[in-house]
């Protein structure tokens, strides 16, 4: 276990905050600016092509839209990246429209429940980059970042891969389906860009450091406060 | 390093534990269906577990649900090996991955309805504990005091066989010295449902590579398995290594597999590389075997174009397709076949009527026992796949350490 990692780059989207420049100054500062319209955020995924983007759920656009900000600059091949999906709850929104449309005695959409498994941006997003790499998706609760860094970080400890993207996102959970006691403050998506660093400095850190998340509070905006 | 098989324990529609399993997979018998009534009335065959299912122990009331249910009783038939792990290394150093892809749902969809009717949830339900996909495998921790890493891998109908490499990468990388995993998955209305709706249950038996195959019949259950960095003392050797897995993507459609197999012979082909295997060293495959048409049409290409000829069998005419368990199950089946005295191979159950639109595998029929070649070397390696929905495909090697 002698890797050391950083995060190369990031970026993420939430309502108000749909660039990387606006998440960063609401990590740093607190500052986010909100249109109290009542209209649900959906990223405008603009490199997706017009069939993928219009059966793409929200959760993979947001971490679709997050993802292309920190590849497209780089223009380059990505059929054979490694990435790491971490959702507490997955297709969250689908699944309520699947349990209300058997409640309503309906017969329910086959593509509504192909985009339900938990997995669904994965898939979506490996369509739109003809990624055929290795792909895991992570769930473990308040743990769920956690579980997603440390899948990526044995990737490139076992050397299957030199980077990987980690790849986060949640929506907020419909109460039709129960409490969070410790909900995220918005719905989100976010594409992280881990790789080995050539040594431990303030911003990087070990498995052994990742393995402390799993006895804290520490969510993925923490760390990300700590780290970029 | 290798990855010790140190225990395993399977329920499913077969039966409950190794033996009895072992018995029902080798008289080429499978279990009588069950029903399962859809939300039109009418009944879809299913592969349900007839044991009766206790309730959890009080103090895990939170975690309440059939799918930590079925958990539990699994973890009662390698509780001696989990204990003395634990006891050989200390609980952080015993981890959990496990794999699902319902989770609690069933009691999600009793707990959704009565929230539409009574306005709110009924007292026993935890969505957090009991629908989150990370409640399998947290609720495994806390069943036995493990402390390590616990987290449930969740990509449909590879997710168990992508958990047992995630357990084998956290041992060989030296994040722990043990690790609980598998996968365990439970009948409920939105899968039945959901595969109905997209004319994928077939009305009668699964028919896998039959031409007359008409896709599944769902099933549920599970199989855990205690992975460890070494042999452990006074338990016995099984002789089992989980050797390795490749994973990939096939980049082509959200639900449907790539028509070509290249997402399923990528993922073979990187098991054998993970593995430093070459084909004609398998001598066994349990195959992903949905009955579906796209399925078996793509795998039976795939399977030819990376091994040419080998021996290989779906078992989900015995299981049923238990989802994101189905890999755990099935590699639960490689391992008891791999232990079996009379070197029986898992057979392949179906009307006898070989699809001739797709290309010929060689299949495993009834009562067919390993080849001696493949004791030459005193090493025997069996290779399970696993295919989910959104191309994502995952392939496990097993080997078996045996002279004779």
């Amino acid at each position: 276990m002698s890797s050391v990692f950083k995060i190369s780059d990031w970026s993420a989207r939430s309502k108000g905050l749909d660039s990387k420049l606006l998440f960063e100054k609401w990590l740093k500062e607190g500052t986010r600016v909100l249109d109290d319209d009542g209209v649900k955020y959906v990223p405008g995924c603009k490199e997706l092509k017009p069939a993928v983007r219009r059966r793409a759920t929200l959760l993979s656009k947001l971490v679709i839209d997050s993802f292309y900000e920190i590849t497209i600059k780089d223009g380059g091949d990505l059929s054979n990246e490694a990435m790491v999906f971490a959702s507490k709850n997955g297709e969250i929104e689908i699944l309520d429209n699947l349990l209300n449309q058997m409640y309503q005695g309906e017969e329910l959409s086959p593509m509504d429940f192909c985009n339900s498994v938990h997995h669904t941006p994965t898939g979506y997003l490996s369509m739109a980059t003809l990624n055929r790499g290795i792909s895991k998706t992570v769930s473990a609760g308040n743990n769920t970042f956690a579980a997603g860094l440390l899948e990526a970080a044995v990737i490139i400890e076992r050397k299957k891969s030199d980077s990987v993207y980690l790849l986060v996102s949640d929506l907020m959970v419909p109460e039709s389906l129960g409490e969070v006691l410790t909900p995220d403050p918005f719905a989100y998506g976010m594409a992280i860009l881990l790789e080995e660093a050539d040594g431990m400095d303030k911003n990087s850190f070990s498995i052994d450091d990742i393995k402390e998340l799993f006895y804290t509070d520490s969510d993925v905006f923490d760390f990300l406060k700590r780290h970029i | 390093m290798s990855v010790h098989i140190t225990a395993f324990g399977v329920i499913s529609s077969l039966g409950v534990g190794i033996d009895k399993s072992t018995d029902v997979l080798f008289s080429a018998i499978p279990p009588e269906l069950s029903s399962y009534e859809k939300s039109d009335g009418s009944q879809a065959p299913v592969r349900r577990i007839s044991y009766d299912l206790p309730m959890l122990d009080k103090r895990f009331s939170k975690y309440e649900c059939r799918n930590n249910r079925i958990a539990s009783a699994i973890l009662k038939q390698i509780e001696i090996s989990v204990k003395a792990a634990m006891d050989k290394y200390g609980p952080k150093e015993v981890a959990v991955v496990a794999g699902s892809s319902t989770s609690g749902l069933d009691k999600t969809e009793k707990a959704f309805k009565y929230y539409k009717t009574n306005g709110n949830h009924p007292d026993d339900y935890n969505f957090e504990t009991q629908h989150s996909m990370g409640s399998l495998s947290e609720f495994i921790a806390k069943k036995v005091g493990a402390e390590g890493p616990a987290y449930t891998i969740s990509t449909a109908c590879s997710s168990a066989a992508k958990a047992m490499i995630s357990a084998a990468d956290l041992i060989k990388s030296g994040v722990c010295k043990a690790v609980i995993t598998g996968g365990v998955d439970t009948l409920c209305d939105l899968t039945v449902n959901g595969f109905s709706s997209l004319g994928q249950l077939s009305e009668g038996r699964l028919n896998s590579l039959s031409k007359n195959r008409s896709g599944l019949n769902i099933g549920e259950g599970g199989a855990l398995f205690l992975f460890t960095a070494e042999n452990i003392e006074n338990i016995e050797n099984l002789n089992l290594v989980f050797k390795g897995g490749g994973e990939s993507m096939d980049a082509y459609h959200i639900s449907a597999p790539h028509p070509e197999g290249l997402g399923a012979k990528l993922s073979m082909e990187r098991a054998l590389k993970d593995c430093s295997l070459v084909p004609a060293q398998i001598s066994y495959i349990n195959l992903h075997g949905t009955a579906t048409k796209a399925n078996d049409a793509m795998e039976s290409k795939a399977v030819n174009d990376v091994f040419g000829s080998v021996l290989c069998s779906s078992t989900k005419s015995f299981t049923g397709h238990c989802l994101g368990a189905s890999g755990a199950v099935e590699a639960a089946i490689c391992c008891l076949s791999l232990n079996d005295e009379l070197l029986r191979l898992p057979p392949h159950i179906f009307d006898g009527e070989y699809d001739e639109d797709i290309e010929l595998l060689e299949i495993v029929k009834n009562e067919e026992t390993l080849k001696p070649e493949f004791f030459k070397n005193g090493y025997i390696y069996f290779l399970s796949n696993s295919f989910a929905f959104g191309g994502n495909n995952c392939s496990i090697i097993i080997e078996k350490k045996r002279a004779s």
